[in-house]
């Protein structure tokens, strides 16, 4: 199996993305809640296209990456399971036929609330109580960023497939 | 790739996943390696991304911290000194055996008025009874001592009373807290002056301590405070008056307990000049 030009675009966006939101951004002085969630938009951008084995793999990936990006999260392991599920989940917003622009957005948002259901769960367990306006103030940005960010990422996908790159 | 080993690829991954969470969940060493590793792989990049010499800030910021918290301490005891200077400098300790100390606690008094708790003790040759001055005068007198701090009823509290002599020609009086059956009223703070020869005080007095026997509990002549106010004659024996104290009660730091110096020489007799 010869990498493409798409894994190879895909795999350093998500780089990119996990080092950009836990480095850069918080080192420019963005407060937590109004860092978007990068790394799922470009999970949601694959999933969209592919269905949902595809998006779950890509996630679990993507979401690995995330949380080996020190600070390394813990538990370990468990960004990754509810990275992969949002990725399934997005993943059965694929419909061949339909191309309405708002259904790549509509994916992330039902992603974007898994990892949130996630984040919340576990911190619930952890430590019995929870931050729900910041979890829901990082949901908005990551769907209003990923609103102007998903179309590109379609179109350049899209590109590339036709172009037998992908 | 097919999707049949897609989804196997993607089961495989999922429970190894699981193994992992599973393992940190546990504390296996699996876990903290795979944790170093990722701090290994990425903890470069984000350096780099984070754009300063990491050890050469840290090791900056907490040499600042350090030298900030040496200048700190340097000028409190600037300060502590300069208050001693000024204490020893004062009227309140010419010529008297004296023990610096510093105040280490307070407690405000449900009665009113304040005792405090200074850091000599009988270890120190502190005595119950013993007077505290501070360089502008009287604090109080030394109600109970322990091996290494002293209990300081401060002037003004509910059952101090000081014996004095107000003004130039040195009335006898007693100076004691504001009483509740007082006719007057005074300022927070402020203490009451009752002559006990008839006289009546001006306004401007300084009232000084009579002195007791053997320097205990008051030595002679320390500045309690200045006659601020005097009460309306209705018709009693001795005009009372107010006292403003000449240190305040809520800021006392560097005091001094003076060691009563019994004297051992009589003293000498002296003609008068002709």
């Amino acid at each position: 199996m010869r990498p493409t030009l798409l894994g190879v675009l895909r795999t350093a966006y998500v780089l990119v993305a996990a080092l950009v939101v836990a480095t850069l951004l918080p080192r420019l002085g963005a407060e937590p809640r109004w860092v978007p969630d990068l790394v799922l938009v470009g999970v949601v951008a694959t999933a969209v296209l592919r269905g949902p084995v595809h998006g779950a793999l890509v996630g679990l990936l993507a979401g690995w990456v995330v949380e080996l990006v020190p600070p390394v999260g813990s538990p370990l392991g468990l960004a990754p399971l509810v990275m992969m599920l949002a990725g399934l989940v997005a993943g059965f917003f694929r419909r061949a036929s339909s191309r309405s622009p708002l259904r790549a957005p509509a994916a992330l948002l039902a992603a974007a609330a898994v990892v949130l259901v996630g984040r919340l769960g576990s911190a619930v367990l952890a430590e019995g109580s929870v931050e729900l306006t910041d979890g829901l103030w990082r949901l908005l940005v990551t769907v209003l960023v990923g609103g102007l960010l998903l179309p590109a990422f379609l179109a350049l996908d899209r590109a590339l497939v036709r172009r037998r790159l992908g | 790739m097919q999707p049949t080993v897609r989804r196997r690829l993607l089961v495989v991954l999922a429970s190894l996943t699981v193994a992992l969470l599973v393992a940190d969940l546990a504390h296996l060493a699996v876990a903290d390696g795979v944790r170093r590793a990722g701090g290994l792989v990425l903890g470069p990049v984000q350096r780099a991304l984070a754009g300063a010499p990491r050890d050469d800030l840290a090791a900056l910021e907490s040499e600042n911290v350090r030298l900030r918290a040496t200048a700190a301490e340097q000028q409190h005891h600037l300060d502590v000194l300069g208050r001693l200077d000024e204490l020893l400098g004062s009227s309140a300790t010419t010529g008297r055996t004296l023990l610096p100390a510093r105040v280490v606690a307070t407690d405000v008094s449900a009665l009113g008025g304040r005792s405090v708790t200074i850091d000599v003790g009988s270890r120190d040759g502190v005595r119950v009874d013993s007077t505290v001055v501070a360089a502008d005068g009287l604090v109080g007198r030394v109600v109970s001592v322990s091996p290494w701090t002293s209990d300081v009823q401060v002037l003004g509290s509910a059952a101090s009373v000081v014996a004095v002599r107000v003004g130039p020609a040195g009335t006898l009086g007693t100076v004691s807290p504001p009483a509740p059956g007082d006719s007057e009223s005074r300022p927070r703070g402020s203490l009451r002056l009752v002559g006990i020869a008839p006289s009546t005080p001006v306004v401007g007095d300084v009232v000084r301590t009579l002195g007791s026997v053997d320097e205990t509990p008051y030595a002679a002549g320390i500045v309690v405070g200045t006659v601020t106010a005097v009460d309306p004659d209705r018709g009693q024996l001795t005009r009372g008056a107010t006292v403003r104290p000449s240190v305040d009660p809520d800021a006392i730091d560097v005091v001094a307990v003076l060691v009563p110096s019994p004297r051992t020489t009589p003293r000498p007799t002296v003609g008068a000049r002709r």
